[in-house]
C-alpha cells in the first residue's frame, strides 16, 4: 500500500518537475525570441514624445537612429528643444544643448534624471544586454489583454547595477513583441507600467510605434511615444554615434 | 597743570553740548551695536556648536575611506561593513557610539490624507534608537507621536518636512530610494512621530527610519555608512587615539573629528565673522570721521582762543593736551551710552531674541540656530570697546590738532 | 630796558612783497607809558608782535634786560611770554567758557603757583580794575568795557615787565575806550610796569608819556610829554 502511495507520489513529482522543466525551457525560448525581434541592425524613425502631468500636455517632436542594442541617436526637432541631442553608447549617455554649446555626460546618479522630462528616465534609455544575462525567470503564465493572448513571464534580476529588480512582460504569442511590461521595485512595489498600443511591421521585424509609459508612483503623469515613418536595416553613417557628431 | 586743562577741556565740552552729544552718540552707536551683533554671533556660535554636536557631528564619526571621498554624493554603497563588530569594540575601549545609515530617497505622498498628491527628495537616516540616544539628543525632541521602535516600516519627520507635506502622525508615506546593489526600492511607511530640534536641519531635513529595517530594504546587513562617536570633549587627544588604535587594523575606515565633519559650517562661522567685523569696521571709522570731524571743527572754531592761550605762554604740548582730552572724554562719553546701549540690546538679545524661524525654514545661512537668535553676556567685549572708544577718540584728534598748531600765534590770532 | 636796534620785517602777499618794519631802532625805558602811533599799514602791530615774541624780524636785535629775546628757542620764548610779558587786544581775547576771574587765573595757573596765592592776587587784581562783583560772570555777560578790563586784569596778574596792548581801545565807543586809557595809565603808576600800546586814536595819543609815530616801516618822530 504505502509502496504504491509512494511510487504515486514520486511519479507526480516526477511528471510536475518535467512539465516545469519544459516550461522553463519555453520561458527562455520565449525570451530568446522576443529578443531576436529586436535584433535589427539599425533603425531610423521620426517621432513625437506628449508628456501629461499637472502642468498640462507637451509634445516634443524627435528624430532618432539607432544601431544595434547599444548606440541610439536621438534628435529634438520641435521649437522648444530644437536642436537638443541625447546620444547613447554602450553605459553612458550624453546630451548637447545648442544654446550652450556644450555636451554633458550623464553618469551614476544623473542617469536617473528624467529623459526630457517625461516618465522616462536616461537610466531607461541604458542597457543593451540580453535579459537572460542579467533576470532569470521566476514564473510563466498567460493572459489575454486588449484581445491579446499573452504569455507573462515574471524575471528577477541576477545582476547588481540594474534598476529595476522584478519585472512582469507581456509577450504577444503570435508575433513575440512586447505587449506590456511592468516594472518593480525589490520590495514589489509597481514602479512604472509600459503599454504597446499599436506595431509596424517591417522586413519581417514588428516594431512597436505607440507606446505608453505610466509612473505608477507619481499617479497624475503618463508619456507616450509615438514613431512615425520607421525605417529599419539600412546602412547609416557611422559618424551618426560619434561625439564629434553630437556637436555639430 | 592737568587738573587745570581737564577742567578747560571739561567745560569746553560743555560749551558745545549738542555737537558733543551727537558726536558722543555716533560713538555709542557704533559701539553699541558692536556688542550687540557681537553678542548674537558668539551666541550663535555657541549654540551651532552644540547643536551639532547634539544633532549632527557628535564628537566625531568613522566612514569607509571611500565613502569619504565622494560624501557630497551620498554614496551609500561605500559602507561600513559588520559594523557590529566595530562597535563592539568601540563599546569595550568605553566609547559611546551609534552607527548611522544615510541614503538619498524620494518621499511620495497622495492626496487623501495629504491636501494634494506630491513628492520631495530627502535624505534618509537610518538610526539604532537604542543606541543613538547614547550620542545624540534626538529622542528628546520628539514633539509629536512616538519614536521609532525596530524592524518596523515607520518613519519620523523633521518638523519643517512635516509642515512643508502636511503630513502628521498616522499618515502613510511612500519612499523611493535603492539597495547598494543599485536596485530600486519602496519603502510603504507610516508617520509615527514629528522632531522639533534646536537644530534647524533637523526640521528642515530630517527623515528617520529603524536602522535595522533600512538595513534590510537597502541589502546591507550589519552595514552603516556612519558610526558616530561621543566622548568628553576635554579629553579629546585620548579619545582619538583610543579610536586610532582600534582602526589599526581597518585601513579601509578612517575616524574624522567633530570639526571635519562641520567643515561647511565652521567656513561659514568665519566667512561671517569676517565680514561681519569688516561692517563693524567700517561703522568704526564712521564714528572715528566724525569725532575727527568735531574736533577739526573745534579747533577751528576756536583758534583765537588758541592763538591767545599760546600768546599767554601756554606749550604746544599742553594745547595738544587740551584737546586731546576733550576727545578723550568725548570718546569715553561716547564709550559710556555705547555700553549702555549694548547692554540694553543684549538683554533684549538674551531675553527675547530675533526671531527668523520664518526666513530659515527655507534657507540654510550656515548656522544651526532653530528659531530665534539669542546673545550671550560678553563683558571682555564690553570692556575692550569701552577702552577702544575712547582711545580711537583720541588717536582721530591728532590730524586736525596737529594741523590748527601748525599756524603761527599771529596767523592765530588774525581769524 | 628795552633796546630795539635795526628791526626788518617784510611780508610775502602773493607775487608781492609788503616792508612792514625798514630798520627801527629805539630804546624803552622801564616804566615808560608809550604809544606807537601811525596809519594802518605802518608797521606798529608788527613791531608789537615782534617785540611779544609773537613774530620774528628778519634782521635786527631786540634786547631785553639785555638778552638777546630773538635767539629763543620756541619753549624759552612760551616760557618768557608766560612770566614776563602781558598782552591786551582790541578784540580782548577772553576764552569764553571761563568766567572773569578764571579768566584772570589763568595767567597765573600757567606758572604753577599755588592756588592761595592765585585765588588772592585774582581778586585784588579784578578790583583794580573795578569788577569787584562781577568774578563770576562769563565774558558773554560782560559789556566791552568790562571785558577789556578783565583783559588787563589778566596781563598785569602775573606782574610782568612789560604789557604789550595793540589798538586796545578800537571796539570800544570814546567814553569806555577814555576810562580804560586812564585805568591802564593808573596801572602803570602804581606798578611801574612798562606799557607799549599801538593805536591810531588821537584820544589815545593823548594820554601816551611817550609817542612814537611810525611810517611806511620806519620811525618818523619821537616824542616824550
Amino acid at each position: 500500500m504505502l509502496n504504491k502511495i509512494t511510487k504515486c507520489v514520486v511519479s507526480s513529482v516526477a511528471v510536475i518537475f518535467v512539465a516545469v522543466l519544459v516550461q522553463a525551457q519555453s520561458a527562455e525560448d520565449i525570451i530568446r525570441r522576443y529578443e531576436q525581434n529586436q535584433n535589427i541592425k539599425t533603425m531610423s524613425a521620426s517621432g513625437k514624445i506628449v508628456i501629461y502631468n499637472q502642468f498640462g500636455i507637451q509634445e516634443k517632436a524627435f528624430k532618432i537612429w539607432s544601431r544595434g542594442t547599444d548606440d541610439s541617436l536621438i534628435v529634438f526637432t520641435s521649437k522648444d528643444e530644437s536642436g537638443q541631442k541625447i546620444l547613447r553608447s554602450k553605459k553612458a549617455v550624453y546630451l548637447y544643448y545648442p544654446d550652450a554649446e556644450e555636451i554633458i555626460r550623464l553618469q551614476g546618479a544623473a542617469l536617473r534624471n528624467s529623459l526630457a522630462g517625461s516618465d522616462l528616465s536616461y537610466e531607461d534609455m541604458t542597457g543593451g544586454k540580453s535579459i537572460l544575462d542579467q533576470y532569470v525567470i521566476e514564473s510563466i503564465s498567460e493572459e489575454v489583454i486588449d484581445t491579446t493572448a499573452c504569455w507573462v513571464i515574471k524575471i528577477k534580476a541576477k545582476v547588481n547595477d540594474i534598476p529595476y529588480p522584478i519585472q512582469k512582460l507581456w509577450i504577444d504569442k503570435k508575433t513575440y513583441a512586447l505587449k506590456k511590461s511592468e516594472a518593480y521595485s525589490l520590495a514589489e512595489k509597481l514602479l512604472k507600467t509600459v503599454y504597446v498600443k499599436d506595431y509596424t511591421s517591417i522586413g519581417g521585424f514588428v516594431i512597436p510605434s505607440h507606446i505608453v509609459v505610466q509612473d505608477n508612483l507619481k499617479k497624475q503623469t503618463k508619456t507616450e511615444l509615438i514613431l512615425e515613418t520607421i525605417r529599419i536595416n539600412e546602412a547609416l553613417d557611422p559618424n551618426l554615434f560619434s561625439l564629434q557628431n553630437l556637436s555639430m | 597743570m592737568f587738573r587745570f586743562i581737564s577742567q578747560l577741556a571739561w567745560k569746553n565740552l560743555m560749551r558745545y553740548k549738542r555737537r558733543t552729544l551727537i558726536t558722543a552718540l555716533a560713538i555709542a552707536m557704533g559701539i553699541g551695536m558692536y556688542i550687540g551683533v557681537d553678542s548674537m554671533l558668539k551666541s550663535a556660535e555657541q549654540e551651532s556648536e552644540r547643536n551639532l554636536h547634539d544633532f549632527e557631528t557628535g564628537s566625531g564619526v568613522i566612514t569607509t575611506k571611500a565613502y569619504w571621498d565622494s560624501k557630497e554624493r551620498i554614496p551609500t554603497s561605500e559602507y561600513i561593513e559588520h559594523s557590529n563588530v566595530l562597535l563592539q569594540s568601540l563599546s569595550d575601549a568605553g566609547l559611546q557610539a551609534a552607527p548611522r545609515i544615510q541614503a538619498q530617497g524620494e518621499l511620495i505622498v497622495y492626496e487623501d490624507p495629504y491636501p494634494v498628491d506630491g513628492s520631495m527628495r530627502v535624505i534618509l537616516t537610518g538610526i539604532d534608537p537604542v543606541r543613538d540616544e547614547k550620542v545624540f539628543k534626538l529622542q528628546k525632541t520628539l514633539s509629536k507621536g512616538r519614536f521609532l521602535k525596530e524592524q518596523n516600516p515607520e518613519v519620523i519627520l523633521g518638523s519643517w518636512i512635516a509642515e512643508k507635506l502636511n503630513a502628521d502622525v498616522g499618515y502613510p508615506i511612500t519612499i523611493v530610494t535603492r539597495t547598494v546593489n543599485g536596485y530600486m526600492q519602496t519603502i510603504d511607511a507610516t508617520v509615527v512621530g514629528i522632531i522639533d530640534a534646536p537644530d534647524p536641519v533637523i526640521n528642515r531635513t530630517g527623515v528617520y527610519l529603524p536602522l535595522e529595517y533600512l538595513q534590510e530594504m537597502l541589502e546591507m546587513p550589519q552595514g552603516a555608512t556612519h558610526i558616530f562617536i561621543n566622548f568628553n570633549m576635554s579629553n579629546v587627544n585620548k579619545n582619538e587615539q583610543k579610536i586610532n588604535e582600534i582602526l589599526l587594523n581597518q585601513p579601509m575606515l578612517m575616524y574624522h573629528s567633530w570639526e571635519k565633519l562641520a567643515e561647511d559650517y565652521l567656513a561659514i562661522a568665519g566667512a561671517k565673522q569676517k565680514g561681519t567685523s569688516f561692517i563693524l569696521l567700517l561703522v568704526f571709522i564712521i564714528a572715528a570721521v566724525g569725532i575727527s570731524n568735531t574736533m577739526l571743527m573745534a579747533v577751528y572754531e576756536r583758534m583765537r582762543e588758541l592763538g591767545m592761550l599760546r600768546a599767554m605762554g601756554m606749550e604746544d604740548e599742553d594745547i595738544k593736551n587740551l584737546f586731546f582730552i576733550e576727545a578723550g572724554l568725548i570718546g569715553i562719553i561716547g564709550a559710556v551710552f555705547g555700553v549702555v546701549l549694548g547692554i540694553a540690546f543684549d538683554f533684549y538679545l538674551v531675553t527675547y531674541g530675533f526671531d527668523f524661524s520664518m526666513f530659515l525654514k527655507d534657507i540654510d545661512i550656515g548656522y544651526r540656530v532653530g528659531g530665534a537668535f539669542h546673545g550671550i553676556w560678553n563683558i571682555t567685549t564690553m570692556i575692550s570697546c569701552f577702552f577702544i572708544g575712547a582711545v580711537i577718540a583720541v588717536l582721530v584728534s591728532i590730524f586736525p590738532v596737529r594741523r590748527g598748531l601748525k599756524k603761527t600765534i599771529v596767523e592765530c590770532l588774525r581769524k | 630796558m628795552i633796546t630795539i636796534d635795526a628791526l626788518v620785517k617784510t611780508y610775502r602777499e602773493g607775487e608781492s612783497e609788503v616792508h612792514a618794519l625798514r630798520g627801527v631802532s629805539l630804546e624803552i625805558k622801564p616804566g615808560e607809558f608809550t604809544a606807537i602811533a601811525g596809519p594802518s599799514g605802518s608797521g606798529k602791530t608788527t613791531l608789537l608782535n615782534i617785540i611779544g615774541l609773537l613774530d620774528d624780524a628778519d634782521s635786527g636785535k631786540i634786547l631785553i634786560d639785555g638778552r638777546d629775546i630773538q635767539t629763543f628757542s620756541g619753549k624759552e620764548r612760551a616760557r618768557f611770554r608766560r612770566e614776563k610779558l602781558g598782552f591786551v587786544f582790541q578784540t580782548f581775547n577772553l576764552i569764553p567758557v571761563l568766567t572773569a576771574y578764571e579768566n584772570v587765573a589763568l595767567a597765573l595757573n600757567l606758572l604753577q603757583i599755588s592756588a592761595k596765592e592765585i585765588e588772592s592776587r585774582t581778586i585784588a587784581i579784578l578790583h583794580e580794575v573795578g569788577l569787584k562783583g562781577a568774578e563770576n560772570r562769563l565774558p558773554s555777560k560782560l559789556s566791552g568795557g568790562q571785558q577789556q578790563r578783565v583783559a588787563i586784569a589778566r596781563a598785569l596778574v602775573k606782574r610782568p615787565l612789560l604789557v604789550l596792548a595793540d589798538e586796545p581801545t578800537a571796539n570800544l565807543d570814546s567814553v569806555t575806550g577814555e576810562e580804560i586809557m586812564k585805568l591802564m595809565l593808573e596801572l602803570n603808576k602804581k606798578h611801574g610796569t612798562t606799557f607799549i600800546f599801538s593805536t591810531h586814536d588821537p584820544m589815545v595819543m593823548l594820554y601816551a608819556t611817550r609817542l612814537i609815530k611810525l611810517h611806511d616801516g620806519l620811525i618818523v618822530s619821537d616824542e616824550r610829554r
